[in-house]
């Protein structure tokens, strides 16, 4: 699904985010990507979904050669993947409905399948009722739906949550943790949440990536933070 | 395909809504660039048209030497054919003058008739048309330096003064559409500058959930094209409606009825044409130039 060799890299203005990294996701997996700020993760997100591309190495995603992709092909590559931010960035002049339907427009679905398919992912998050909705009359974790059922909408074979859960209670966000299971389970998507959690990751267990300056330090099947701290 | 050019469409209205004073700004630059060359294009047309009819009608009348005798006057032709910017030469006689002369006179004419034949005291003539109108007093100085041509005259000055102030309008009136256009396009281009930036979030998610680029630009260059499209509403009334009046104000003559001026139809059809393709045009280069230093997308 995911398979990252040898790859590294550098920024133009000499930053090493990146050194020489093997990593390889299995479809259908769930991963933790954890470490400290600047060790390299948003990188390695990046590298991902092609908006950078690596100094060395090959990163794969779902037999397509992302570093190679040509620039034109990256936006029909990048429907393989769903992104969920911290910040949810939902639009606030559009409906919930509205927020999720606008991803399915922007690749062009016919009007009555994007109807079908937002009621089906809205139902999925558990706010079928919240459909007209603005994002500013729902709580943060609410918006976080959201932002996940946009995401998912187009049935990507990739989710990745960049600290999905960082403005959440704890309380919240296992609501969150467990909605990403849901879909890791009934929509057979590879799922991978980068989080400083150690609440989360110990508590909800999944295989365990830790970044450190750039290395991979650890990768632990069983999860769990204590074990490499 | 037609799905989505709905929503762009749809799109590139809520953005001429968004900012509608600047919308409405670059879209009064393209009315005030296209009614300045709905004047000139209604202008020039005409122009084209009365040149032509001049260029007819306006010819250097070359009085013949008494001393060159009539074998000679074949060989003095052949000389002014040669002459540069010479279209026509056609000779014409004494008789022939005078019965230009009587014709002229009208109905006193017939009182001229005494003077046909040895007392005939006009000049054989040769009747010259000019290539270019512009040219012409340059192409009659040229004649009347030629042995055996006593003076060659034309219409006068006043024509060719006519002609060359034509040929001015169309040059500076050229410049100033263009430059004019040039800053419509500026305009344009910042009306939908603006667009992008207050949709830069909805573009960054187009993004990420994988829009095309061609997605992503359509609206903004729809929008750049449909405000040049409201910009030429006025424009193509004032063609239509202006050059209809002032048509039947003039009954379709120009100071003397020698002088026609072209008919509304199809004309201010064809001259609406070009407007509405130039306003398609200006709007179409200010929206890409925006399009392009504002939403490249480099990895």
């Amino acid at each position: 699904m995911l398979n990252l060799q040898n790859v590294s890299k550098t920024y133009k203005n000499g930053v090493n985010a990146l050194h020489d990294i093997n990593l390889k996701i299995e479809q259908g997996e769930f991963v933790y990507i954890i470490g400290a700020t600047g060790s390299g993760k948003s990188t390695l997100i990046k590298l991902i979904d092609g908006e950078e591309i690596p100094t060395s190495g090959t990163v794969e995603v779902a037999g397509i050669n992302v570093g190679k992709l040509k620039h034109k092909k990256v936006p029909k590559y990048r429907r393989n993947i769903g992104v969920v931010f911290q910040d949810y960035r939902l639009l606030p002049a559009k409906t919930v409905f509205e927020n999720v339907a606008f991803a399915l427009e922007v690749i062009n679905l016919p009007t009555l399948e994007i109807r079908r398919r937002v009621r089906e992912v809205l139902e999925l998050v558990g706010l079928e009722d919240k459909a007209n909705s603005f994002p500013h009359e729902l709580s943060g974790g609410q918006q976080q739906r959201v932002a996940i059922a946009r995401a998912i909408a187009n049935r990507p074979k990739i989710l990745i949550a960049d600290e999905p859960t960082g403005n959440l209670d704890p309380d919240t966000a296992k609501g969150i943790l467990e909605l990403l299971g849901i879909i890791n389970q009934e929509e057979k998507t590879t799922v991978m949440m980068v989080t400083h959690d150690r609440n989360i990751v110990d508590a909800i267990r999944h295989r365990t990536i830790k970044l450190e300056n750039g290395f991979i330090v650890a990768d632990f099947v069983e999860g769990g933070y204590e074990h490499h701290v | 395909m037609f799905r989505a050019l709905g929503r762009h469409i749809k799109e590139a209205f809520l953005g001429i809504s968004r900012h509608f004073a600047m919308s409405l700004s670059a879209a009064s630059a393209v009315t005030v660039t296209l009614l300045l060359m709905s004047i000139l294009v209604l202008t020039i047309g005409n122009i084209s048209q009365i040149t032509q009819n001049l260029q007819e009608k306006v010819s250097i009348f070359v009085r013949i030497d008494e001393s060159i005798t009539d074998t000679e006057i074949y060989s003095l032709k052949n000389r002014v054919e040669k002459v540069e910017g010479v279209h026509s030469v056609e000779y014409s006689s004494k008789d022939n003058e005078l019965d230009r002369l009587i014709e002229e006179f009208g109905e006193e004419g017939s009182l001229l008739e005494v003077y046909r034949g040895e007392e005939n005291p006009l000049s054989r003539a040769f009747i010259v048309e000019v290539e270019r109108g512009a040219k012409i007093s340059e192409v009659s100085e040229r004649i009347s330096k030629i042995y055996g041509v006593e003076e060659s005259l034309f219409g006068g000055t006043a024509t060719e003064q006519f002609v060359e102030s034509l040929d001015a309008i169309r040059i500076g009136g050229g410049i100033v559409v263009i430059a004019l256009s040039l800053l419509a396009i500026f305009l344009i281009a910042n009306t939908i500058k603006i667009t992008i930036f207050a949709r830069q979030d909805e573009i960054a998610i187009m993004r990420h959930v994988g829009a095309t680029n061609g997605y992503i630009r359509t609206p903004f260059v729809i929008e750049g094209i449909i405000i040049g499209l409201i910009g030429a509403i006025i424009p193509i009334l004032f063609t239509i409606i202006a050059y209809d009046f002032l048509y039947t104000a003039m009954d379709g003559k120009l100071i003397t009825g020698m002088l026609t001026l072209l008919p509304v139809f199809p004309f201010t059809l064809w001259v609406s044409g070009t407007l509405v393709g130039m306003s398609v045009l200006v709007g179409w280069i200010g929206s890409l130039l925006s399009v392009n230093k504002n939403l490249r997308w480099k990895r």
